[in-house]
């Protein structure tokens, strides 16, 4: 992918607005990867700034860095730079602005996290509130029993 | 985004998960195994569901294996005979279309073929289009009819079943790739299974028996095919597999058709031949331009008629970048082995992208040294050359692979980078690599 990169046949630049009014200067063969630019482009050509009112300058910067860097070995050094607030947000980023391979990259990143854990350690991580009950939740474990042994201690 | 602090936990951490967008969570589910998704319905109300609609079931050789405890383990409570109970619990509370399943049949559990049939069934109306089954256990299974009611599937992968088509069986239109693995076919059964998917890519037919005869000319669109086999073939037409771009044939023998049509547009082949038979006699003059992965065995290098056509097919594979060879020495032909190696030539500007070699060798490698002369004179990419000997349990190895590697350090190599290695192994209990640069 970075080979493509180099080869761009147009160095148009496009400018691309962070939702906290941040401005970045971007190659438009770095601009399409994202789909949702692409489309933007597609139906407006003349465009020179695009708004991106869901992603803050400090994600939009990774994202656009991510396009520009990755390959294998990059991915999996990416991932482990951030905290779960960042990749969280950084999810909702991608799949705004449709980037698959940063997407999937993403998921992949917060299931290492949790695989295998304990449904309270899960809560943890992203800060769910159980409104079970004692009971509703004991049944449910019960329900579930095959899926509750071998969890990795908190 | 929602912002809500009603769900605030700690200070002013917020639950952004549990609004995340259904995708974004599938996104995220895919990447764990199911019991890890069964758990995540304990996590709130909100969740208590979502699991149920993600599109993918895998109970794989990892789901099993966690239930293949020891019963002297501390906490151990025995699941095994509740494990298809378990599948079919999960299977019921299933919510929309299933796209993906995967069943490992694992040979400590015992799975009851009533138990298959019903999840066939229900999985066929439930738009799958993924199916892995692979029975690992020590006796076969019929596979359930069911299968063939399963309209939209696009790939199909089975271990270890006897299976025939039911007479009623309309085809699997959009079927992708089809591998076989270990099938016991009615006879019959491979030949109407093959013709009913007209869309099919990918075909596999390993070590299945119960067939005669395999004909590519009902798959114009086959774009792979491998077949592993051992057993009395009628006939194996490639003629009309236009499309055939990969293609694996263990073995050769007299019975296949339409080799040489197809090998002009083929990039990787592997391939084996029967017992007596050369490559000299297989694959005839050709330019192999598209060939980028090629792999021979039983290939016989005593015989000089045999050498030389090898050599021919590299030169006419002007794009090859990965050569895997193993000799085979036959021992009922008496050959005269030449005291000196073939002179063979060196300068044909040819092999220019190969980079990879590996060659195995068992006993007579003396025209094996004059091929390898021929390789590293001129592949000017060169990478590796690997050449792995097996003498057999032989007391005077030492000397002769000292030889070997003496001879091939003197080689010329049009690649300045080129690695060359030398492995030996030996037929005993000591298993050791002996390399020598």
């Amino acid at each position: 992918m970075a080979e493509e990169k180099s080869q761009a046949s147009s160095s148009k630049m496009l400018t691309l607005k962070a939702s906290d009014g941040v401005l970045f200067e971007v190659e438009l063969n770095i601009a399409k990867e994202m789909k949702t630019v692409q489309a933007y482009i597609d139906d407006c050509e003349d465009i020179e700034t695009i708004p991106i009112p869901n992603v803050l300058g400090k994600h939009l910067a990774i994202v656009i860095e991510y396009i520009k860097k990755t390959n294998e070995e990059y991915d999996a050094e990416f991932e482990k730079q951030w905290n779960m607030d960042d990749l969280q947000l950084l999810l909702l980023a991608a799949n705004y602005l449709n980037i698959s391979g940063l997407q999937e990259c993403l998921c992949k990143a917060i299931a290492k996290r949790i695989e295998n854990k304990s449904p309270e350690y899960v809560r943890k991580v992203f800060n769910i509130e159980n409104d079970h009950s004692p009971e509703e939740e004991a049944k449910l474990r019960k329900e579930y029993k095959w899926a509750f042994e071998g969890v990795d201690k908190d | 985004m929602t912002l809500s602090n009603k769900k605030a936990n700690c200070g002013d951490q917020i639950d952004r998960i549990s609004d995340f967008p259904s995708n974004v969570i599938d996104g995220i589910l895919e990447h764990l195994n199911i019991r890890d998704r069964a758990r995540t319905s304990i996590l709130s109300k909100k969740w208590r569901y979502i699991w149920t609609s993600f599109p993918r079931l895998e109970f794989d050789k990892e789901f099993f294996d966690l239930y293949d405890g020891d019963s002297d383990q501390e906490d151990f409570v025995d699941h095994k005979p509740n494990i298809s109970r378990f599948i079919t619990e999960v299977l019921l509370l299933h919510n929309g279309p299933i796209y993906k399943f995967t069943l490992f049949m694992h040979r400590h559990f015992n799975i009851k073929i009533e138990f298959l049939v019903k999840w066939i069934l229900f999985l066929s109306r439930k738009g799958v289009k993924h199916i892995q089954l692979v029975n690992n256990t020590y006796h076969s299974y019929r596979m359930p009819s069911h299968l063939f009611s399963c309209q939209e599937l696009t790939h199909v992968r089975i271990r270890h079943f006897n299976m025939s088509v039911p007479p009623n069986f309309r085809g699997f239109k959009s079927l992708l790739h089809l591998h076989l693995e270990q099938i016991k076919f009615e006879l019959g059964a491979l030949e109407s299974l093959i013709s009913g998917c007209p869309l099919l890519e990918e075909l596999c037919i390993l070590n299945c028996s119960g067939y005669e005869c395999v004909d590519l000319s009902a798959s114009p669109t086959l774009k792979v095919f491998h077949i592993e086999y051992n057993h009395a073939i009628k006939s194996i037409c490639l003629e009309k597999a236009n499309s055939l771009i990969d293609l694996t044939l263990i073995v050769y023998r007299d019975g296949v058709s339409g080799l040489n049509n197809i090998l002009p547009k083929v990039q990787r082949l592997t391939m084996g031949l029967d017992s007596k038979m050369l490559y000299a006699d297989v694959i005839h003059p050709t330019p192999l331009i598209c060939l980028k992965y090629l792999k021979l065995s039983t290939v016989n290098l005593e015989q000089r008629e045999e050498l030389l056509h090898i050599v021919s097919v590299l030169k006419s594979a002007s794009n090859l970048v990965e050569l895997v060879m193993e000799t085979c020495c036959d021992k009922d032909y008496k050959t005269e082995v030449p005291d000196h190696a073939e002179e063979l030539d060196c300068s044909s500007y040819c092999l220019n992208q190969l980079l990879t070699v590996n060659i195995k060798v068992k006993t007579n490698f003396k025209h094996v040294m004059s091929l390898i002369r021929f390789i590293l004179a001129n592949s000017s990419s060169l990478k590796t050359l690997t050449l792995d000997i097996d003498l057999g349990y032989k007391k005077s190895d030492v000397p002769i692979l000292f030889g070997i590697s003496r001879d091939l350090l003197w080689m010329e190599r049009a690649s300045q980078r080129a690695h060359v290695e030398v492995l030996h192994q030996r037929i005993d209990y000591d298993f050791k690599d002996y390399r020598y640069y």
